[in-house]
């Protein structure tokens, strides 16, 4: 019974490990030669002579030796030839069994293989950068000053450290308006770091960020095929970038995608040296050197911190400095959306069950035509291991054909997959199907077999065999297999339940958030960045008198009912900052308190919906020179002042002297759907400042909002038109409808949903199959019992009320066991995805009325056509 | 003494389970015992002793180890598994069937 165990391990090391069963083999023979020898010499012949006859009697060793190994391989090649050779003639002969079977394993392998290549290409293929193990993270705490960045440079040994600024844009200007492109700065060793090669030119070099040779630029494929059209001579094309004329010395591959996918300009950083502490301006990436591991480096960054710390020309929190860290940059980069991608690959491994469990039933429902197939095998001679052996060979070859046809499937659906991720998915374009995946495909597979195949086969193999040469109707096996068939249909349902639920609870919150009061009107409203060049901005005033011209320009417009700018636009791009409330030591400057800060001109508003509580809002009075003032939100109002007014009391923000006085409450508006991760989540409100008095330095990033009359999209076409007419050199960009904002802000949420709700569907269609299939077949069985019941008088709602109650009790404990099961899971997911919120009872109840209706009515179609049979018909069925 | 007979394709297998439930032993011994135990008329062509001891090894119906043999050196001893003992039975129970069967088939043609 378990010879298996003496089996494998010997099958094994012939296999991997054949010279040294080859030795042992040598070594036996050695000691029956002598042996013999021995026997002969005590006889009386001479050694010599012993030892030609014993080799003479043990005939040739190396014909000993091949018959040897020949034994250990002919027999269990040989049978499973043998069983495949039977399974496909029998496929052949019943080929709609056969296409169904792998039809459903072709969908599950199909969904893994799809989300495997995922998990293959983000989470576990490592970066494309030489060496890339020793890439660490050091940007734990976020961007850190340039100071920082120059302090932990001289301090660490062991890691090399490089930097890129804040992802920013660029004003790319010269031939006809200027363009905004996504574009970032680097330490001059970044591209050396990374171990990566230009495709065209240079990389930068040590020096090339030293003042007057930094005017140079290295630009990505696409930037380069876009905008130049690919021309051959790019290398030394002098461009303008930020009104700054800069000479292209490198293209980029096409697959470098670092920072971000969507990088097309890198120039150097330039570090000043008199001004290293402006901004919290820089990510710092390092390589480990030689000799060093993870958790040395870590121990010499970490002892370098608080050094560079006290650095800084102000004094940072105490949670500050023992937040710094470092960890493997690939880890920390995928980080996001390794949740995501873990729950899809359990949500593809539960479809796989499912359809294995559909697959089980057809066999099972199969077996019973195949009892007596098998019971004349077993008759013959064949051992109950032979015949499992047989028909697990049948499972494996459906399994593999199934995984084959799968992997054409993942193929052809891996793109649609890639289109429905968010796009900015780190490493989205290194997804593809490579030999990992098709390793993953082919061992699931064959699991696949093993698993929908051992129930029927241990099944069929422990028949009553006497029985089922007999009569096959109402024999035990039968009972036995209606009862292991309806465990399987339960299973489905539950497994059905868990994923319907799933995909419920996150199309309840997509639902949940995009129908969120966002506190504004968002109809008829137009958003778009402006961006002058910081320089142009220098040099004339800040921008005030440019922005002023602008609005002024839109007001001109016919059907614009109010125009203004902010420094950022809500469920898009809102900064935070950190506030210090006067009198309240709990948020005070040693102790801030975070908030959602905007700097908004007076129309802003109005402009935006935004209604006033109380107070009054900004206008032309609210002057540089004047009285700094303040709007803040009702939820802040409340939290700082409850049951005060709120109007006169004083706040700053905590870098600030000159305390700001409170003119104003504002409704609460919604900051973001999914909030950014690097955020604090406990913000619980915004300040609004006066543009004229900002708290931002040269306001090169502002936003435009505009509320129209009629169609924003009329607008939408005029816009950059418009802002050239003020000044051609600033450039438009992000032209979208606030509509649009609110529907890119659930960007994640819904493309989860989506993925999710594919998979939900794709279980209860299955699941739904497996019902019917096991009803129909069950309902075929009993086509004579139901004959001599309607022959005693039944009615047909008598019938079919019989039968659909049986298959209710097997539906009842499946929806049972996966609302138990979901609740769980939903528990699990809620905390691993963004904007999930944790079971929500309607959602639960909907799912399982659907679920249990979609199966009722997979019961009772085939149901119906037992009650349609003529009595006399099925009494002579059989 | 006449001349050994040839084993029958099959009955080799049964011999040597039988001999290795008795005791565990390595190949040369096995030859050894079957040539005593049916009174040298059986003789086991060595050529034929060391792929059946493999075959049966790996159909799970013996196990194999290294040990010490009588004369202190290294052997690989055979032994019978739990399935070799079951399927020894069953062998055992279909040759007494067998021979029984072509016995009567003899004596009928023999009368």
């Amino acid at each position: 019974m378990f010879r298996w165990i003496y089996k494998l391990p010997l099958r094994l090391r012939s296999l991997f490990r054949k010279a040294k069963s080859d030795n042992e083999l040598n070594d036996e023979l050695q000691f029956h030669l002598q042996s013999q020898m021995q026997e002969l010499i005590t006889r009386g012949m001479p050694p010599e002579e012993a030892r030609y006859a014993a080799l003479r009697e043990l005939g040739g060793v190396q014909q000993i030796k091949e018959e040897c190994q020949e034994m250990r391989r002919v027999a269990w090649a040989e049978h499973t030839l043998q069983d495949l050779r039977f399974a496909v003639r029998s496929y052949l002969k019943n080929p709609g069994f056969a296409l169904v079977v792998v039809g459903t394993i072709a969908l599950g392998i199909g969904v893994n293989a799809a989300i495997f290549s995922l998990v293959n290409g983000i989470l576990l293929q490592p970066f494309p950068y030489p060496d890339s193990a020793s890439l660490v993270n050091a940007s734990y705490t976020g961007p850190v000053p340039e100071g920082a960045y120059v302090g932990f440079q001289q301090r660490l040994k062991s890691l090399e450290i490089a930097a890129y600024s804040v992802g920013s844009g660029f004003n790319l200007s010269g031939e006809g308006n200027a363009v905004r492109i996504s574009g970032t700065e680097v330490s001059s060793n970044l591209f050396s770091l990374l171990g990566v090669q230009t495709q065209r030119g240079r990389i930068f070099q040590p020096g090339d960020e030293s003042p007057g040779k930094d005017y140079i630029a290295i630009v990505s494929y696409s930037l380069w095929q876009t905008r130049f059209a690919g021309d051959e001579n790019i290398i030394g094309r002098s461009i303008t970038v930020d009104d700054i004329p800069r000479q292209i010395v490198g293209v980029m591959p096409a697959d470098f995608a670092f920072p971000a996918t969507s990088t097309q300009l890198w120039i150097p950083a330039r570090v000043d040296a008199s001004n290293m502490w402006a901004d919290f301006r820089f990510w710092v990436i390092g390589r480990m050197k030689p000799g060093a591991n993870i958790e040395s480096a870590r121990a010499e960054f970490k002892a370098a911190v608080p050094n560079v710390v006290a650095e800084f020309p102000w004094k940072m929190g105490g949670t500050y400095a023992p937040m710094f860290d470092i960890g493997p940059l690939q880890h920390d980069t995928v980080g996001r959306i390794r949740p995501t991608l873990f729950i899809l690959l359990g949500a593809a491994v539960l479809i796989l069950l499912v359809a294995c469990v559909n697959v089980a039933n057809l066999l099972l429902a199969k077996s019973s035509t195949r009892e007596r197939e098998i019971s004349i095998r077993a008759a013959l001679g064949a051992s109950r291991k032979r015949i499992i052996r047989q028909l697990l060979t049948e499972s494996m070859l459906l399994g593999i054909t199934g995984g084959a046809a799968g992997l054409v499937l993942a193929f052809f659906s891996l793109n649609l997959l890639k289109s429905v991720l968010p796009a900015y998915t780190p490493r989205l374009a290194e997804v593809k199907i490579d030999q990992y995946v098709l390793g993953f495909s082919l061992l699931l597979s064959l699991l696949t077999g093993l698993i929908f195949g051992l129930a029927p086969a241990l099944h069929v193999s422990s028949a009553d065999l006497e029985q089922s040469l007999k009569v096959s109707v109402g024999t035990s096996s039968g009972r036995k297999r209606k009862r292991l068939s309806s465990i399987l249909a339960a299973a489905e349902v539950a497994l059905a339940v868990v994923l319907v639920s799933g995909a419920g609870q996150l199309v309840k919150s997509l639902y949940d958030l995009t129908q969120a009061q966002t506190g504004m009107q968002t109809d008829h409203l137009i958003t778009a960045k402006i961006n002058p060049a910081s320089s142009f901005c220098r040099k004339n005033n800040s921008c005030i008198d440019f922005y002023s011209q602008v609005l002024q320009q839109m007001r001109s417009v016919p059907g614009v009912k109010v125009a203004a700018v902010a420094d950022g636009i809500p469920l898009y791009d809102v900064g935070r900052s950190v506030l210090a409330v006067q009198d309240r030591p709990e948020y005070s400057a040693q102790n801030p308190y975070s908030i959602w800060e905007y700097t908004v001109s007076p129309d802003y508003l109005p402009a935006m919906g935004i209604p006033l509580l109380r107070g009054r809002n900004f206008d032309d009075t609210d002057r540089a020179n004047s009285a700094k003032v303040v709007l803040v939100e009702k939820s802040l109002a409340d939290l700082f002042w409850p049951g005060e007014d709120p109007i006169g009391k004083q706040i700053k923000p905590s870098w600030m002297q000159q305390w700001r006085t409170v003119i104003g409450v504002v409704q609460n508006v919604r900051a973001y759907n999914v909030v950014p991760d690097d955020y604090a989540a406990r913000i619980m409100g915004a300040v609004y400042f006066p543009s004229s008095q900002g708290i931002t330095g040269v306001p090169q990033d502002l936003s435009l909002v505009v509320c129209v009359q009629n169609d924003p999209a009329e607008l939408a076409r005029q816009l950059p038109g418009l802002v050239a007419q003020v000044n051609p050199t600033v450039a438009v960009s992000k032209i979208r409808t606030m509509d649009e904002i609110i529907h890119l802000s659930v960007t994640e949420p819904r493309s989860n949903t989506w993925l999710f709700t594919a998979f939900a569907l794709l279980a209860l269609v299955l699941g739904l199959i497996g019902i019917y299939s096991v009803v129909s077949h069950g309902v075929s069985q009993r086509t004579r019992e139901i004959g001599v019941r309607m022959a005693m008088g039944a009615d047909k709602w008598q019938v079919l009320k019989m039968i659909v109650l049986q298959q209710a009790k097997v539906i009842g404990l499946g929806i049972l066991l996966g609302t138990v099961l979901a609740f769980g899971l939903t528990r699990l997911l809620a905390g691993m995805l963004h904007g999930v919120h944790s079971a929500d009872p309607i959602t639960f109840i909907t799912v399982v009325l659907l679920v249990s209706v979609a199966a009722l009515i997979a019961t009772y179609i085939p149901s119906r056509r037992a009650t349609q049979v003529d009595p006399t018909v099925a009494l002579k069925y059989e | 003494m006449g001349k050994p007979t040839d084993l029958i394709q099959g009955t080799l297998d049964l011999l040597i389970l039988k001999i290795v439930a008795l005791q565990p032993m390595h190949g040369w011994g096995i030859a050894q015992r079957i040539r005593q135990l049916s009174k040298d008329v059986l003789q086991v062509n060595q050529g034929a002793l060391y792929p059946a001891l493999h075959r049966l090894e790996h159909s799970g119906w013996i196990a194999a180890s290294w040990g010490d043999s009588e004369n202190n050196r290294r052997a690989r001893f055979y032994s019978l598994t739990r399935a070799g003992a079951k399927y020894l039975k069953q062998q055992q129970a279909s040759w007494d069937r067998l021979s029984v069967a072509i016995n009567f088939v003899l004596e009928s043609t023999g009368s």
